[in-house]
């Protein structure tokens, strides 16, 4: 009897245990379940990160002499972009030439366990003669443009001459106060269309974006980003003047671009072209004169050909 | 013998108090053992509920984010609201490889084999991007030569390609976060439900934020669970994707 009542509660208590360890084995397979689609997640955004850097990487050691002598279509790669993470995630790079200035930047990262992760960066470049090819007039605007006495426009010399000497948005705009116009005029109102804050895919944003991410003596461009006057002074490249900007006398070799007002008097002198995109636009005693020459000149800079972001998207979903 | 003789006798004696002590003990374990089973049983539930719960708010939160991830949000979105994300969705891509006037050869790799049926192509060049229908979509490898898991197809375009260009295959198809499910529906089709209907409509919200002067784009999606059987309240994840196609200023 005694025998018989101590295997019943063994086998109860044995039960009991079972049921425990079968909840208990059951919880521990869902943690661990879980742990590994967060650790799967993980990953999953570790080798994005790693993929993506590894572009960026791709891009800032642009190998542009090997890409310049390169076919269409052909793909290199580009060892300075790979990297392995600390946690064994392996990144490389390559670009492939679709056209003479079109590049796909293809990067994949990839872990210890083989998973990976590709997507790819488009990248643009151009050349000097196409950025100025896309000014074609000594003076650009959206506004109104008063060219007043002992002024004069210009659309240049022979050989480096521009196809107008005025491009603006309508006729009516144009006050011919008294000054010199040298060269035919063309609007917006005969279907021109010629935007006044861009060279191509060189936006004046760009450009305000370069000259700040560079040291100023490095920068490719003369920038303010408010309201300036300057006075007399002698400069040339590219000016960039995200307000109003009144040259008081001068001279200016190269290209102005500026978003608000510009004002040149006092015998002010720009040779080049000038972009207004707000306006109005007056010259008082001053003279503006197309020079594809000097524009050329101005826009022959390395971290102005690119690469740099086109117009279209840029990130791509590869697979 | 008398020893056991009297053994009986004692343990005649107590018969009834030792049957009453071993009912009640009997009871007790049995009561015990009922609650111990019940309590383990509904432990299951919960347990299973709650993974099926997380697979609905895990594909949710997948899905979603993962398709918009690198879609431009101001070209591939057709129109967003709380509760749907219409657009075109990239199912395989590559480059333009080779062209003949019209005629256009295109290296591709994707998630799927590309179906003229339901599928358009996107080019995108530096300067634009154009859509085209996959007319006369064929596999011709004469032009080019394909990598590893890459297919090479030719097709004909309505106008001539650009000189170079990234090509995108995608569908067009909208997702639903209604009916308390993820749903998907490509097309004319009914909305096919993705996961589990477990989603609280009306508190489960898509938010598309397009770039602005101060912002980048981003995809905020939120979603909450309803309450389950085993457990009263429900819970409510949520995640914000940032899109670098949709830069301000771009």
């Amino acid at each position: 009897m005694k025998t018989k009542r101590d295997g019943v509660v063994l086998l109860l208590a044995l039960l009991c245990l079972l049921a425990l360890e079968v909840t208990a084995v059951g919880l521990h397979f869902i943690a661990q379940q879980e742990l590994r689609v967060a650790g799967s997640s993980a990953r999953d955004l570790e080798l994005r990160l790693a993929a993506q850097s590894a572009a960026a990487r791709a891009v800032a050691q642009w190998p542009a002499e090997q890409l310049d002598s390169m076919g269409l279509h052909l793909t290199i790669p580009v060892p300075a972009a790979g990297a392995l993470s600390t946690t064994g995630i392996r990144s490389s790079a390559s670009i492939e030439r679709l056209a003479p200035h079109l590049f796909l930047v293809r990067a994949t990262a990839v872990s210890p366990l083989l998973e990976s992760s590709t997507l790819g960066l488009i990248v643009a470049t151009t050349t000097a003669a196409e950025l100025a090819a896309e000014v074609t007039a000594a003076v650009r605007s959206n506004g109104a443009i008063h060219v007043g006495a002992q002024s004069r426009v210009d659309w240049g010399a022979v050989g480096c001459r521009g196809a107008h000497a005025l491009e603006v948005a309508s006729l009516a705009d144009l006050d011919m106060a008294g000054g010199a116009l040298a060269g035919p005029v063309a609007s917006a109102d005969s279907g021109g269309t010629w935007p006044p804050n861009a060279l191509g895919s060189l936006t004046i944003e760009r450009l305000a974006e370069l000259a700040r991410a560079s040291a100023a003596l490095a920068s490719p461009v003369s920038l303010y980003e408010h309201d300036v006057t300057l006075s007399g002074s002698a400069g040339n490249g590219i000016l960039v003047v995200l307000g109003d900007l009144a040259l008081d006398g001068g001279t200016f070799v190269g290209i102005v671009m500026v978003r608000g007002a510009l004002s040149l008097t006092g015998g002010a002198t720009i040779q080049g072209a000038v972009l207004v995109d707000g306006g109005p636009l007056v010259l008082d005693d001053a003279t503006v004169t197309f020079d594809s020459c000097a524009i050329t000149a101005s826009l022959d800079q390395p971290r102005l050909l690119g690469p740099f972001r086109p117009r279209s998207r840029r990130w791509i979903p590869l697979f | 013998m008398r020893v056991i003789k009297l053994m009986l006798r004692a343990r005649d004696g107590y018969a009834v108090v030792e049957g009453i002590v071993v009912l009640g003990l009997s009871v007790l374990i049995g009561a015990a053992l009922s609650a111990a089973l019940l309590t383990q049983s509904r432990l299951a539930r919960a347990v299973a509920e709650r993974i099926a719960h997380n697979d609905a708010a895990r594909m949710t939160l997948l899905v979603l984010p993962r398709e918009i991830r690198l879609a431009d949000p101001d070209r591939d979105v057709r129109a967003s609201s709380a509760d749907s994300l219409a657009g075109r969705w990239v199912r395989s891509s590559g480059t333009i490889c080779a062209s003949q006037g019209n005629l256009t050869w295109l290296r591709l790799r994707g998630i799927r084999a590309p179906d003229p049926a339901k599928d358009s192509l996107l080019l995108v060049s530096s300067q634009q991007e154009t859509v085209h229908v996959l007319s006369a979509f064929v596999r011709d490898q004469a032009h080019c030569a394909a990598s590893a898991d890459e297919q090479i197809y030719r097709t004909t375009l309505s106008a001539t390609p650009p000189d170079g260009a990234v090509a995108m295959i995608f569908e067009s198809g909208t997702y639903y976060l209604s009916q308390r499910a993820l749903r998907y529906r490509l097309g004319g089709e009914g909305r096919q439900p993705l996961t589990e209907e477990f989603l609280r409509d009306g508190l489960s919200t898509l938010q598309l934020v397009h770039a602005d002067s101060s912002n980048v784009a981003r995809f905020r999606i939120s979603i909450t669970l309803k309450p389950g059987l085993q457990y009263s309240t429900g819970r409510t994840e949520g995640l914000t994707v940032i899109l670098p196609n949709g830069r301000a200023g771009s």
